[in-house]
């Protein structure tokens, strides 16, 4: 059994973002949703300013609070230490979404297919359309996986259940990278398996220091970053513009 | 026969709580594989509160039961 | 017993059906109704129709008046109870005829409890199976789910039966509508020296189980949001004490309002007299001030010792978004302990005062939890998210409008069924 594990260099990571685009095309998120988000940050006053990168996607923490908190075992740790939530079971509580200390879920508040970039099923878009499965829909997400077989990858199914950041596990069960790890230009993401010394996260461990988010919390990510964290008083510079 | 029931009305609830709250629901402890998302027993948790249900219902046992000749208070 | 002919057959209004009720019953049922329209638009569209949103890149709350509502609800219930058992099992001659109000308040203000989760989900029908098929130990909401939602329904429920089936046997015993009824919960009671032998034994033994259960099932509750590492602001090792103390606080003041209403049913003026009243705001006001000082111990500990994020979750509600609220709120339960304590000291208690301390006490019980609860979603964010807010919609005011309004009206039943004081000790 893989023990999967991120690394994130904030040296490398140049704050474009495309990390959050291939997660959106690969998983079909929804308007408001950010499964992988890059903060852009500075810090200090102008002029003596510093601009910082900080991708932000789900820990996957092995003593994750959003696993210990799910009444009804939507949310759990696979044995290859992916954090996944079934929404063929979760009752739509959202105290995951609570619990977590990082924010990296997102519930869909109502049917996503609804809250797409584009509403196929919309009767004005289909006389251009022709009633064509939407181009991005990707069937994968469809499947089950693991060994319990169970609904877990990507976004776009039914409302009122939470959705976050899967590793891409339609993509790693067929020994494929994340895609956001495939996407990164500067290859600021590494994935692979903790266990194999010369996996490219091992190795980047191994080459540079590195610290965990928030580690105070005691949730153990598997997402180490490397490179330095953002100081205190760091803000955001802008955001994506959010609506429904 | 009344301190009796009553009495066995109670074990049976407590057994019957720890049991499915330890043995028969989800593993308690950190999550490190699937299993620990999943009740050993489906519907144990209905079993939990069976049980402390069962503890209360005791009191009704203990009251209601009709009267026997034998009896004394 | 003399004057049999003048006194109706079952007392307090029980079985008779007024003009009043019926109207206060129609406005209610229409209110209700409103809330079901209210809840259906969620339930057909999703949570979108709330003021809920995601934390993190959103900005948002995703528990609101909802998770507000259940702590609220449970917590009035459980100080009810805890109420109603401590005045029975000590036998406060003034308190003995308030306890059945509050015992049936307590199951009907649970059962609302119980439908806010419901209503909170955004899987509604498979949360209710999946409690029961998949509940986890290891989550708070267990507790939460077993032991308050059903350790606590069924023994209150059991408890009332049992408290009130002496009465039933009485009642059993006249000619009217309702007598099966009463004789099916009678079930065989004769008033033998031995069955009241035993129901003294049994009401004790049930007070010492339901009160531990009771304050164990709300302080799971508290842990909900106690245990929290990713939020800050709730981290706290009072949330669990505070939560209890609050819920007395909280039944106490919807007792009294409830009671000063119920003065109005036939014969029960005399039995809820001032001294009743004087008793119940003694108690609130007496832990209104533990709670005061509980909010003060908190604000200080977290003023001299906390991180950024709490503190930031501390400032919006000293100075901040919240601030407005709190203040209200804070200045409400003031003004309702200093009404208490002058009552108390003067020794001269006045019914409209102790009612208008009760709901002081009521709307700030309730705008605490929102204070408990809200901020730290919108502004606790630990990684440099924006501040968040929530509003809540109308349609989550309508669920919850609509929610009270059942609870109103499972009471007008519950009076109808069930006489609201004691009857035995007229018989003694
Ligand atoms: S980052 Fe949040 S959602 Fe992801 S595993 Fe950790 S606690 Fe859970
Ligand atoms: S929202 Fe779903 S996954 Fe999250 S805690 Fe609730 S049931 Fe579990």
């Amino acid at each position: 059994m893989p023990k999967y594990g991120m690394t994130i260099d904030l040296d490398r990571c140049t704050g474009c973002r495309s990390c959050m685009v291939a997660c959106k095309i690969e998983n079909n998120t929804t308007q408001n949703a950010f499964w992988m988000y890059v903060f852009r940050l500075e810090e200090g006053k102008f002029p003596d300013t510093k601009i910082s990168f900080l991708p932000r996607p789900c820990q996957h923490c092995d003593n994750a609070p959003c696993v210990k908190v799910c009444p009804v075992g939507a949310r759990y740790k696979r044995e290859d230490g992916i954090v996944a939530t079934d929404w063929d079971r979760c009752i739509g509580c959202r105290y995951c979404e609570v619990a977590c200390p990082y924010g990296v879920n997102s519930f869909n508040y109502k049917d996503p297919k609804k809250s797409q970039y584009m509403d196929w099923e919309d009767p004005d878009i289909q006389v251009a359309t022709a009633g064509a499965v939407p181009s991005w829909a990707n069937p994968s997400l469809n499947e089950k996986y693991g060994s319990e077989n169970r609904s877990i990858a990507g976004s776009n199914h039914i409302k009122g259940v939470m959705e976050k950041c899967t590793f891409c596990v339609q993509r790693v069960e067929k020994d494929m990278l994340p895609a956001c790890v495939d996407t990164c230009p500067t290859h600021a993401l590494q994935f692979g398996d903790l266990d194999d010394p010369d996996s490219a996260p091992s190795v980047a461990i191994k080459e540079k220091d590195g610290f965990k988010l928030l580690e105070d919390r005691n949730t153990q990510p598997r997402v180490t970053y490397l490179g330095s964290p953002f100081g205190p008083g760091a803000r955001e510079i802008e955001r994506p513009s959010v609506k429904d | 026969m009344r301190g009796f029931l009553t009495i066995l009305t109670i074990l049976a609830g407590v057994v019957l709580a720890v049991v499915s709250y330890f043995f028969m629901a989800a593993p308690l402890g950190q999550s490190t594989n699937e299993s620990f998302s999943n009740p050993r027993v489906p519907f144990a948790a209905t079993g939990f509160v069976i049980g402390v249900a069962l503890v209360f219902i005791s009191a009704i046992v203990y009251e209601v039961l009709p009267e026997s000749d034998s009896e004394s208070v | 017993m003399a004057t049999l002919t003048n006194i109706p057959v079952l007392p307090y209004g029980v079985g008779r059906i007024r003009r009043g009720w019926i109207a206060s019953a129609a406005v209610l049922l229409i209110i209700f109704v409103v809330g079901v329209f209210a809840y259906s638009r969620q339930f057909i569209h999703g949570e979108e129709v709330t003021g809920l949103f995601d934390v993190g890149t959103r900005g948002g709350a995703p528990w609101g008046l909802y998770v507000v509502f259940v702590v609220y609800f449970v917590g009035v219930s459980t100080g009810l109870m805890l109420i109603g058992i401590v005045a029975e099992l000590l036998k406060i001659g003034h308190m003995r005829s308030i306890t059945r109000i509050a015992e049936g308040l307590a199951i009907i203000s649970l059962i609302l409890g119980a439908l806010s989760v419901i209503v909170d989900l955004g899987q509604p029908l498979r949360g209710i199976i999946g409690f029961f098929q998949y509940a986890r130990p290891m989550s708070p909401f267990f507790g939460t789910f077993t032991l308050v939602v059903s350790g606590a329904l069924f023994a209150s429920v059991v408890y009332l039966f049992l408290t009130v089936r002496p009465d039933a046997a009485i009642l059993a015993k006249r000619k009217s509508g309702l007598a099966t009824f009463y004789k099916w919960w009678a079930s065989g009671y004769q008033d033998t020296p031995a069955e009241r032998a035993r129901r003294e034994r049994s009401s004790i033994w049930l007070a010492f189980g339901i009160l531990p259960l009771r304050i164990l099932a709300y302080s799971t509750l508290g842990f909900v949001f106690g245990l929290q590492v990713g939020r800050p602001g709730w981290q706290s090792a009072l949330q669990a004490p505070g939560f209890i103390i609050l819920a007395v606080v909280s039944g106490a003041a919807l007792l009294i309002l409830v009671a000063a209403a119920a003065r109005r049913i036939p014969g029960a003026r005399d039995e809820l007299s001032i001294p009743t009243f004087s008793w119940m705001s003694n108690v609130m006001t007496v832990l209104l001030v533990v709670y005061l000082y509980f909010l003060l111990a908190e604000l200080l500990t977290t003023g001299y010792t906390s991180t950024e994020a709490s503190w930031r979750v501390t400032d919006s509600l000293l100075t901040g978004q919240y601030a407005v609220l709190n203040w209200v709120s804070i200045g409400m339960l003031v003004l309702a302990t200093g009404m208490g304590g002058w009552q108390m000291v003067m020794r001269n208690y006045s019914l409209s005062m102790m009612v208008a301390a009760g709901g002081l006490v009521t709307i700030s019980a309730i705008l605490q939890r929102y204070l408990i609860i809200v901020p730290s979603l919108t502004t606790g964010a630990l990684l440099p998210y924006k501040e968040g807010t929530y509003a809540p919609t109308l349609i989550e005011y309508g669920v919850v409008v609509g929610l009270v309004a059942l609870g109103a009206l499972m009471f007008l039943a519950f009076l109808k069924l069930v006489p609201i004081l004691e009857i035995q000790k007229e018989n003694d």
